[in-house]
């Protein structure tokens, strides 16, 4: 009967967790479930690392600190917050600390390849320098305008960056206008 | 360049060949954390094992190499051991606590700062009065316990305590200069990302 009762309260208390693809997934998950969500949502974490490294071989090193970050962290995850919250804050905590790959921080990578749409449009040559300028732009940012261009990029709402970072609504809104006039003028410079 | 114009190319944007398959990510899950903190505390570990097994065999040996003679020796090992695992076990602790990738970044960080900071302090603090503790420890040992020793006269006490202080001295510098050197630019590193978040 004790038995049952505790089955019942920890499933009545397992959070759920809403994927990309609008699945539910109830905690506690498995190896699996967790790779998954990785799997789901690794094109930003490999943006992340992108922003936040110079060469192939600190961007997979980045990559995988992330991965065993979240895998670590992953048994306490309640769902209190959304999972995305959640990855942000690790990915980034994890990306922003790295002081070590910041001293080799010397040469841009960034952009990747842009998509094909992209490429696909006619006046692709055009877009792809103005990509290429605000990618290295983006790359002379301090890096927690790093991380505010990020997740300004992936269209979080100023409430979520502000859980994620710990900066307050008003004084991200007065940061991504400076961010913003600063990427202008760099650009133009170019 | 509007930052905005570039929401949607971002989205799509797909990082050069870098798509991780299910596979690589299980073999990454059995790797060890490779960030300074993780590494610090897989040294702590190894160091306090050292020091047990150690400190154990040299208070053991001298034990029974020579019970009646050395008995305090054995005595004063065993204490060093008992701090240097006090040691151990704060620094590890300092360690747990210093990061939290589950908290906000600017929390994070503040925290980061403020455990280093402590973590330093405490270091530097055990890493000054361990020589001249060990010094005068053994010091006393030698002269109450040797057959033979120097004379006693008030001059060789003088010159004891005098390079007991020379060496205090020397140790404080030391230290000063190394824990600077090991954890000065990481700690200013750590100071300026903090910066960034109140910078107008």
């Amino acid at each position: 009967m004790l038995k049952a009762v505790c089955v019942m309260f920890l499933v009545m208390r397992r959070p759920i967790i809403k994927t990309n693809n609008n699945q539910n997934l109830a905690i506690p998950l498995s190896q699996n479930d967790f790779l998954n969500l990785v799997e789901e949502n690794q094109g930003i974490m490999h943006k992340i690392c992108s922003l936040y490294t110079s060469t192939p071989e600190d961007h997979q090193d980045m990559y995988q600190e992330i991965v065993i970050q979240l895998w670590r962290s992953f048994s306490s995850f309640r769902g209190e917050s959304k999972f995305s919250t959640w990855m942000y804050r690790i990915a980034l905590n994890t990306a922003i600390s790295d002081l070590r790959r910041q001293g080799r921080r010397v040469k841009v990578v960034f952009p990747e390849k842009p998509p094909e749409q992209l490429m696909a449009d006619t006046s692709y040559a055009e877009k792809e320098e103005q990509w290429k300028q605000l990618s290295v732009a983006i790359q002379q940012l301090g890096e927690i305008e790093k991380a505010i261009v990020v997740l300004y990029l992936e269209d979080r709402s100023y409430e979520e960056m502000e859980e994620i970072l710990g900066i307050n609504t008003n004084n991200l809104r007065v940061k991504m206008n400076r961010i913003k006039e600063k990427l202008r003028k760099l650009t133009k410079e170019e | 360049m509007e930052l905005d114009n570039f929401k949607d190319t971002w989205k799509e944007m797909v990082p050069g060949e870098m798509k991780t398959s299910k596979e690589e990510l299980l073999v990454m899950l059995q790797q060890k954390s490779q960030r300074p903190i993780a590494r610090m505390k897989r040294n702590i570990y190894w160091e306090a094992g050292a020091v047990i097994v150690l400190y154990s065999l040299a208070a053991l040996m001298n034990y029974f190499l020579n019970p009646m003679f050395f008995a305090e020796m054995s005595v004063m090992l065993l204490v060093i051991g008992v701090l240097g695992l006090y040691y151990y076990y704060r620094k590890l602790k300092l360690l747990k606590e210093m990061e939290c990738v589950q908290c906000e970044v600017k929390s994070n960080l503040s925290r980061q700062v403020t455990l280093l900071e402590k973590y330093i302090r405490f270091y530097f603090l055990a890493g000054t009065v361990l020589a001249p503790l060990v010094y005068f420890i053994s010091g006393y040992l030698i002269l109450n316990k040797l057959p033979v020793y120097p004379s006693r006269s008030v001059s060789f006490y003088i010159l004891f305590a005098g390079f007991g202080i020379i060496l205090t001295g020397l140790s404080y510098y030391l230290n000063k200069w190394y824990v600077a050197k090991l954890y000065g630019q990481h700690v200013a590193q750590l100071r300026n990302l903090l910066s960034q978040f109140d910078e107008e």
